[in-house]
């Protein structure tokens, strides 16, 4: 069975690199720009992790979070969160929320992919 | 790490190139609304940091990422309100932008390009911040931890406490201590495990009650909870009551606490958790050793120890698989399956990415390193081209598509109907054709249009920069952003653009101190427009500042030799300010770092005349200056007037082109004239040089002979070639023995006939423009103005420098396109005509401006067959077409209904000795308005309008309703006071209020007018109203009278074009003079024409009147006298 894996993020390219580093394995990826967008998905999909970004338009990472976490439906979702080195007092922010993990920007695919795989069980696709 | 494969980088590239294509005016905007932040715009900003940081962090290139985390972090304090936006933070942020645009622009090298000093000077900004902040913010109280409480999980401590306090149950275990202390907590592999599974991180804390607790005004039970809420303990030293007994003050009994806790924070982040030193908190890693948060490894042995402890690394040794089935501790989110104990394989790797974050920093520059010297062997020559693809809209497309799809439906339609022969299928089709090729080009263009905003959107930057370092003012006004213009053309005008906005604040706008000596606002403005004009863009940059002065001009081109001084004599106020344009001119007394190089102005002509396009000056001193740029909507397709000579065809572009001309042959002797050896055409008062195309080009100049039907050699050697007897040029055979002064003078030769005065040898001139200056080309015949393809000259051709390219003409062959600047350079001319004669036309141009401002638009009519009569043009309201039988005698007077009510009606012969009215039926009716009411003057036709040099007699036919006489076209001709008229007849109308006339008998008004007439006229109006009147013949006399009479006069009348002293000036000087700046002042012109109202309202003119509408003179008048 193929996970869900739903990527967050106002930018294309960490989209894409997020999406690159789980194309080898059995995960299937849904994307959002945006913390409403996100949210959608997150509804509709029921994804298995959510790799999140804080800083985007809209509606941010944090807002996104808080929303998930008062509803029961998605409160369970784990969620990687992705941060950055300046923003040190959201990481206190989201690692009080609840998340199951973050990630300091910039990463690479494989720490990415560590930190899922901490969560996931991820297989090579066949 | 290196670069990573280009298609991540090429999207990475995009999307940043379009974060930064806003960033600026953005950061622009943050300074302007200073500490009111709009925060949307800094989140904007903000994000577009974060998100080019974000990617340069995966493409592995550091100096964009690093370079962005430090403007991100400024951002960051903008957007908290930390910090508040001004100059001295802001420059940095911009500067830091330029940087990293120069940066993405060549990124495969980036990582080479020395960032220190915008790092450093960000960090610097940042620095002081937090100094001012820390200083602000001393006393307050950082207790503010209670928001998250809700989503804590109490329960996770407790299973963890609880385990602490069961130690030793199992037979692998781990005796932790800080080095130095004798303290040891001592836990089981079974109780951390799990946690790694997780990919947690393990912390090793020391926390000392009274530094870090009780001396921080914190409470041990707020450390708790903080813990709790982050993570879970795993094992502590202190016996933790249970959190319900637990209150707010409550310490344990121990100097020093140690943790074992679990959390998901980082190491780099571990400490803003706890705010201990960075010895305090050691990491437990999975190799079951304890680290330094800077992931050196703790050897005990090293450090000094009071007395010797059972060291970490001991314990380390017995190292154990982690194969163990301990139930994790319980994680909301944990949704794995219960399998998820763990694959062996993926633990090496776990290591390695565990390293990883630890070591974020020293990998980083590692594989920075590593990347330097991938480098140094062969520096990436392959510089990234961003610049590859191009936005367009969707519809657009789809437009182009479907155009390509009639066009292959053409296509098949020809083919069909020229295999079947079918002669009116293919015209057909052919018509189809050449209309879908149209639209198609048209969309395809389209496709390539840019609005001219992306470059004018730099501006405000580099204005606010230099303005700044100058201290100057500036205020800048865009408009027009949304118009387009072809790619090629937007990128490169980017240079000259901003080489003139740079040139208008630096040498255009003054300091604010000498703009309010000079009576401006200390701001000065700098207006840059856009506009479509006749399938061209226009571009205006205009400012308000101290203008171009043209003969300091003149005597810096003298001073370098570029002009001679006899040169500068006879030029032109607008040709001394072109000389700017000289190639080695610059003007500012000082070279500054902002402009004025002295390479500047031609450089920007040179560039715009690649594009086609050309500049052109407009400046006044101390108001301000325009440079007007034309340009052409693209380079590919432009509009020719195509020419021919020698049996040649050519190209010349419209944007170069003036006007055509076309002097008849009989007219080419009076004009066209030779100044020393230049021919000339006199061309509405001025002297347009002129060049033969065909002895620029070398070929053989051929005109079509009528009678014979065909094309001959052209034999003039000279356009003017009877009067090349004055001429060094002139043919042999010529007569010298005549030598005319006058160049029109001896009538005889007009008798001579030769093919010359057939029409056929009439001279064809394109009068030209290079924007610096205008000549004619005198051409074999003209032909169709056309769109051409512009294609370039093969290379052979390339030293042609008379050719700016060819193209393919519809049958098939090639024609040239002239390249009008190099071709005036090929026949030497030079833009000014430095004769002495030339100094003569130009003094008569300027007699002919004045001439031309004193002009009248006069209506001719009579009243009786053979009396001709003019009135003013503009005091005519309409001219009605009347039967005799239409007027009705009523009351004793004449009337006729006129737009449903009465219209009175006069004729010159009841007040005036004039022939009586005509008797025929058909009559006029002209209606004037006299005193806001309109009355009808009776005449006979013909009609008809003319502009008029006044020389008007105002003295030898002056009688009661004339004004004066003057001749028009041979023609005695009266003027009409129509004022004079309806008063005599109709005295009753002007009665005027008491409490004018209480004005008028006190007034006193100046009046400058230097003709004679238009003088009594105005004066005797004037004063027919009670005013006294002093006049004056110039403005000179003028600004006497009022010194003199200073005390007396309350209102200056004045013409505009007058000798020694005009309008314009007079009124400055009045204005700028505090005795007299309070004095209305009225110009009176023939002509309004919105330049000169611009200009006079400029000056300070306070109302413009036209010379003869005398009613509106004197209301404006009166108006202005009751307002002061």
């Amino acid at each position: 069975m193929a996970y869900k894996v739903l990527t967050v993020d106002d930018s294309k390219t960490i989209r894409m690199i997020v999406k690159k580093a789980f194309s080898p394995y059995n995960c299937q990826l849904f994307e959002a720009e945006n913390g409403v967008e996100g949210l959608a998905l997150a509804n509709k999909e029921k994804p298995d992790l959510i790799v999140l970004d804080i800083t985007m338009p809209v509606m941010t990472g944090i807002e996104m979070l808080e929303k998930m976490k008062s509803e029961k439906e998605l409160k369970g979702i784990p969620v990687i969160m992705l941060t950055a080195e300046s923003g040190k007092e959201n990481v206190m922010k989201i690692v009080k929320m609840g998340v199951r993990d973050y990630v300091v920007k910039p990463f690479k695919g494989d720490q990415l992919l560590e930190r899922a795989k901490g969560i996931l069980k991820l297989k090579p696709k066949d | 790490m290196p670069i990573q494969e280009d298609e991540t980088l090429q999207m990475y590239l995009e999307e940043s190139l379009e974060h930064l294509n806003d960033i600026e005016n953005d950061i622009l905007a943050i300074e302007n609304d200073g500490a009111d932040i709009n925060e949307d715009l800094v989140n904007k900003v903000y994000r577009a940091a974060h998100s080019i940081k974000g990617g340069a962090g995966f493409m592995g290139l550091t100096n964009i990422k690093d370079l962005t985390h430090e403007m991100e972090n400024i951002l960051g304090k903008i957007r908290s309100r930390e910090m508040i936006p001004v100059s001295g933070n802001i420059n940095p942020l911009l500067k830091a932008a330029d940087k990293l645009k120069e940066l993405l622009d060549d990124v495969l090298n980036s990582n080479e390009i020395d960032i220190d000093s915008h790092v450093q000077e960000l960090q610097t900004v940042l620095k002081n911040e937090i100094k001012t902040k820390q200083q602000v913010s001393e006393e307050s109280a950082p207790a503010d931890k209670q928001e998250y409480i809700e989503t804590s999980e109490p329960r996770q401590s407790q299973v963890a406490t609880g385990k602490a306090d069961v130690p030793g149950a199992q037979h692998d275990t781990l005796a932790l201590t800080f080095p130095g202390e004798n303290e040891v907590l001592n836990i089981t592999f079974d109780q951390i495990t799990p946690y790694f599974k997780q990919s947690k991180h393990i912390y090793f804390v020391k926390i000392r009650i009274n530094e870090d607790v009780l001396s921080q005004e914190k409470t041990f039970q707020s450390i708790l909870e903080e813990m709790e809420q982050t993570g879970s303990i795993i094992s502590t030293n202190i016996s933790l009551p249970d959190s319900s007994d637990m209150d707010a003050h409550w310490t344990p009994d121990t100097r020093t606490a140690f943790f074992l806790f679990c959390t998901i924070l980082k190491p780099t982040d571990i400490s803003i958790l706890f705010e201990v030193t960075e010895d305090q908190i050691l990491e437990l890693r999975k190799d079951h050793s304890l680290y330094f948060l800077n992931g050196d490894f703790v050897d005990t042995s090293n450090l000094p120890v009071s007395e010797p402890a059972p060291s970490a690394q001991q314990i380390t040794q017995n190292q154990i698989p982690l194969e163990t089935n301990l139930e994790p501790v319980e994680f909301e989110e944990i949704t794995q399956p219960p399998e998820m104990t763990f694959q062996e394989e993926t633990s090496p790797q776990m290591n390695i990415a565990m390293t990883n974050q630890v070591d974020q920093q020293t990998s980083l520059s590692i594989s920075s390193q590593d990347k330097s010297a991938d480098k140094s062997a062969g520096k990436k020559q392959a510089k990234f081209e961003h610049e590859t693809s191009l936005r367009v809209h969707v519809s657009l497309l789809d437009q182009l598509m479907t155009l390509a799809g009639e066009l292959v439906l053409s296509r098949n339609q020809l083919l069909q109907s020229m295999s079947s022969n079918d002669l009116r299928g293919s015209e057909i089709a052919g018509q189809r054709i050449d209309l879908i090729t149209s639209e198609l080009q048209e969309a395809i263009m389209l496709t390539r249009m840019q609005s001219i905003g992306n470059v004018f959107n730099k501006f405000p930057r580099v204005v606010r920069d230099m303005s700044q370092t100058m201290g100057k003012k500036v205020d800048l006004v865009l408009e027009g952003k949304e118009v387009e213009l072809d790619k090629t053309i937007i990128e490169a005008i980017g240079d000259p653009l901003t080489h003139l906005v740079r040139n208008s604040v630096d040498h255009g706008i003054e300091l604010p101190q000498v703009r309010q000596k000079a009576g401006k606002t200390p701001e000065g403005q700098i207006f840059l427009k856009a506009y479509h004009e006749a399938g061209q863009v226009n571009i205006e940059i205009t400012d308000d500042g101290k203008g171009l002065d043209g003969n300091v001009l003149a005597n810096k081109a003298i001073d370098k030799g570029l002009i001679t001084e006899d040169q500068a004599k006879v030029m032109s106020s607008r040709e001394k300010i072109n000389l700017i344009f000289l190639p080695g001119f610059s003007t500012a007394e000082k070279i500054t770092d902002v402009s004025g190089r002295g390479v500047g102005m031609d450089v920007v002509k040179t560039n715009l005349d690649q594009l086609g396009g050309i500049i052109d000056i407009d400046s006044e001193l101390g108001k301000g200056s325009t440079f007007r740029i034309k340009l052409p909507l693209t380079l590919a397709i432009i509009p020719c007037q195509i020419i021919l000579t020698g049996g040649e065809r050519y190209a010349i572009p419209q944007v170069n082109l003036e006007e055509l001309l076309r002097i008849p042959a009989d007219q080419v002797r009076t004009r066209i004239e030779r100044v020393g050896d230049a021919d000339v055409v006199r061309l509405r008062g001025n002297l347009l040089p002129l060049i033969r195309l065909s002895d620029v080009i070398g070929v053989e100049s051929l005109y079509f002979d009528i009678e014979s039907g065909d094309c001959k050699k052209n034999r003039r050697n000279a356009l003017t070639d009877r009067r090349s007897k004055k001429s060094p040029m002139a043919p042999p055979e010529e007569d010298l023995s005549t030598v005319p002064d006058e160049p029109i003078n001896s009538e005889d030769r007009n008798t001579v006939q030769d093919r010359r005065y057939h029409s056929a040898s009439a001279l064809n001139i394109v009068v030209v423009s290079t924007g610096t200056m205008k000549y004619g080309l005198v051409v074999d015949d003209l032909q169709d103005s056309e769109e051409i393809v512009v294609k370039p000259l093969g290379r052979d051709l390339k030293k042609c420098k008379g050719y700016a390219g060819a193209t393919i003409m519809g049958d098939g062959r090639v024609a040239l396109i002239l390249d009008v600047s190099n071709l005036a350079h090929m026949a030497g001319l030079i833009s000014m005509e430095n004769t002495v004669r030339a100094a003569e036309v130009a003094q008569d141009e300027k007699l002919a401006v004045r001439a031309k401002h004193d002009r009248q638009a006069m209506l001719l009519f009579r009243s009786a067959e053979d009396e001709q009569f003019s009135a003013p043009l503009n005091l005519v309201e309409r001219i009605e077409k009347i039967k005799r039988s239409d007027i009705e005698n009523v009351g004793g007077k004449r009337v006729i209904k006129y737009r449903g009510g009465s219209l009175p009606l006069f004729s010159i012969d009841e007040v005036a000795d004039v022939k009586p009215l005509t008797d025929s039926d058909n009559l006029l009716v002209i209606v004037f308005k006299v005193t806001g009411r309109e009355v009808g003057l009776l005449a006979m036709g013909p009609v008809d309008a003319l502009d008029t040099g006044i020389e008007i007699d105002g003295s030898t036919l002056k009688q009661t309703g004339i004004m004066g006489s003057t001749i028009i076209d041979n023609n005695t001709t009266l003027m009409v006071d129509i004022h004079e008229i309806v008063k005599i007849s109709n005295p009753q109308w002007f009665e005027e209020k008491p409490e004018e006339k209480q004005i008028k008998t006190e007034t006193t008004i100046l009046f400058a007018e230097d003709s004679t007439f238009f003088r009594n006229q105005v004066k005797g109006s004037i004063e027919q109203e009670g005013f006294t009147v002093l006049e004056a013949e110039d403005g000179v006399v003028a600004w006497d009278l009022l010194q003199e009479h200073a005390d007396q006069i309350s209102l200056v009348v004045t013409d505009i074009e007058m000798p020694n002293m005009d309008g314009f000036t007079l009124t400055t000087k009045i204005k700028q003079s505090p005795l007299f700046a309070h004095l209305p002042v009225i110009a009176l012109t023939t002509l309004a024409g919105e330049e000169d109202i611009a200009k006079g309202k400029n000056a300070g003119i306070d109302d413009y009147q036209i010379k003869l509408d005398r009613e509106k003179l004197m209301k404006s008048i009166i108006n202005f006298l009751k307002a002061a």
